[in-house]
């Protein structure tokens, strides 16, 4: 015996017509949590940064360094650099030592190169961000 | 974010139609509805057997990108094309798939709206926002980027954040990224959102026969319907895919056991292979979940079952062999070394570790704005449902997730890194598989004791 097709569609809109007005005036953790859901939309496809950190400068050095070229991050407080350089530069090579880089990232840094390292082009990404072109002499 | 649910949706399609390739045997000559309904099964069938796949393609010197991929997929589907040419499954019997009473389809239809209702809303929270778990970002991607680009460098790996983890989800989502045809981090939490729709639709379907509609649908609504289980599906991080793909092997594992069902046996090593290609966790979920599940084979004193149950376990454990060697060849260790973890006098110098970890999976546990209680729920309902038909059979989920609490906190106790920190920022979600796996042995439970104390003792027990 089974239920007629008439009777299965208001089974199925009367239990979303309950669930939506429940949504509204049922208070718990369930419902607190489902509206969350259904509110959380960030319009960003940067990450939600644990420090505060200028991705989008960081994406925009994409527009310089070649897949084949290698970077260095200089920077001394924000940890968000060298994974945000990651995700934004890979193909190229993200390298620990400036003398085999390619490119400098300097990310808020005290001074624009890191010692021993000189650099020719220069591109201003955001304040206190450059992508520096590494000479190697 | 059109470009990334694009990505994210290409990902899905050609993720399913490597699993319906796959499964193709176990499909002929089914009817469109029926062919449908195994949607969840072959997207995470693909899914684990694409992760796997391309974690060994990796290790062997191959770049993880889209022509990799095209590739491993062709070969995925002309292996299903050859099981099918060389094998005819026989027809499995679906007691329990019947709705019954007009009740009990009212009640299937009332529970199974909602859940669809929940599972879309995952699906279009996914796509349009950012993970709020920062591994997402720091490693996940990144990590998969590297492998799709350049592929597993042995001079660059060993640096990165998380070296030891396994390399299938980040190839995953860095195919997801390449498909949209941009760096959108909202993409990841697209891809978990698939992830964990397809969870539900292929446990459905795997529990469909073995459970009564009402109690499949109830006890994942359950699961749908949890806080934390919801808040982990806008996370971003790798702890939902692999307790999805653990709990998965669960059922799939009973199934092939209880029914003898041969595409169950299949799913049993693809979902364990994808499990472990995934994330850790896996390593020490597997094994516990094996020898509970196993033990159903006792049930059924079926030597063959177990035999072949086991052999499907032993080849998921080849998948993760490659990676496992390449970490040693290249001096990257795993967090946990197992030798020294099982060291006594270590164990002792660090005992203070116990009572914290305890103390707060427990917390998590039974938190109901977490996990809806779900889990001492699913304890008791075994254990009232031992007593009651003195069935020891009952008891088994019991010890497993005691087995699995015990095992975080050896986990915990033996991690070199910071205690507080550790707990804080990752025991909410680590213990992933022991409220997943409750909400499906409430479901299990309920259906087989009602059976039981009604007369009717066909199921699961």
């Amino acid at each position: 015996v089974r239920l007629s097709l008439w009777t299965r569609i208001a089974i199925v809109v009367a239990t979303l017509a309950v669930g939506a007005v429940a949504l509204k005036v049922v208070p718990g953790p369930v419902t607190e949590r489902i509206k969350w859901l259904e509110a959380n939309r960030f319009a960003s496809a940067e990450p939600q940064w644990d420090f505060p950190t200028d991705g989008a400068a960081i994406r925009a050095a994409r527009a310089y360094v070649r897949p084949t070229d290698s970077f260095y991050v200089w920077e001394v407080s924000d940890p968000n650099a060298w994974p945000a350089a990651l995700l934004y530069l890979t193909p190229a090579w993200e390298t620990v030592d400036p003398a085999k880089a390619t490119w400098i990232l300097s990310y808020d840094a005290p001074t624009l190169l890191p010692p021993g390292v000189h650099g020719s082009e220069v591109h201003e990404l955001g304040p206190r961000i450059f992508l520096v072109r590494a000479v190697r002499r | 974010v059109i470009r990334t649910a694009v990505g994210v949706l290409a990902l899905d399609a050609a993720l399913a139609a490597i699993g319906y390739g796959l499964i193709c045997a176990w499909l002929r000559g089914a009817s469109l509805a029926r062919t449908a309904s195994f949607a969840g099964v072959a997207f995470l069938a693909g899914a684990g057997a694409s992760a796997a796949g391309l974690e060994m393609l990796a290790v062997a010197g191959a770049r993880t990108n889209l022509a990799a991929f095209a590739v491993l997929g062709a070969f995925l589907v002309a292996t299903g094309v050859a099981i099918r040419a060389a094998y005819t499954p026989a027809p499995v019997e679906e007691p329990a798939a019947s709705p019954g009473s007009r009740v009990s389809e009212a009640a299937t239809l009332v529970l199974g709206t909602a859940l669809v209702a929940i599972a879309a809303l995952i699906l279009l929270g996914g796509v349009r926002s950012t993970p709020w778990l920062d591994d997402s970002w720091s490693f996940w991607l990144p990590k998969g980027l590297i492998l799709e680009a350049r592929g597993l460098d042995p001079k660059v790996w060993p640096g990165l954040n998380h070296p030891d983890y396994p390399l299938g989800w980040s190839a995953l989502l860095a195919l997801g990224s390449r498909l949209g045809g941009h760096i959108d981090i909202r993409e990841l939490n697209g891809v978990l959102a698939s992830f964990t729709v397809g969870f539900l639709a292929a446990t459905a379907r795997l529990l469909w026969g073995l459970v009564r509609p009402p109690f499949v649908a109830g006890g994942l609504l359950l699961l749908a319907l949890s806080p934390e289980f919801l808040r982990q599906t806008l996370g971003g991080g790798a702890d939902l895919p692999v307790a999805c793909f653990v709990v998965a092997f669960a059922v799939a594992g009973a199934r092939w056991l209880l029914v003898g069902d041969s595409l169950a046996l299949l799913l049993t090593g693809v979902f364990a292979a994808g499990a472990l290609a995934v994330k850790n966790e896996s390593d020490l979920e597997l094994p516990l979940m094996a020898l509970a599940v196993g033990a159903l084979a006792l049930v059924r004193r079926s030597r063959r079952r177990f035999l072949l149950y086991a052999a499907a376990c032993g080849a998921a454990a080849l998948t993760a062999l490659p990676w496992a060697a390449w970490r040693r060849a290249h001096g990257v260790p795993a967090t946990l070394n197992p030798l020294k973890a099982l060291d006594p006098a270590f164990l002792a110098g660090r005992a203070d570790r116990v009572r914290p970890t305890a103390t707060t999976i427990y917390h998590h546990l039974t938190n109901l704005d977490e996990w809806l209680l779900v889990v001492p729920a699913a304890l008791v309902l075994c254990v009232v449902a031992a007593a009651l038909t003195r069935r020891l059979v009952f008891l088994l989920p019991v010890l497993l997730i005691a087995a699995n609490v015990a095992g975080l906190v050896w986990v915990y106790w033996t991690d070199p890194n910071d205690l507080s920190y550790l707990l804080g920022t990752s025991a909410y979600r680590t213990l992933d598989t022991i409220p997943m796996l409750a909400c499906i042995v409430l479901a299990v439970t309920a259906d087989a004791l009602l059976r039981l104390r009604s007369g009717r003792p066909r199921g699961p027990n």
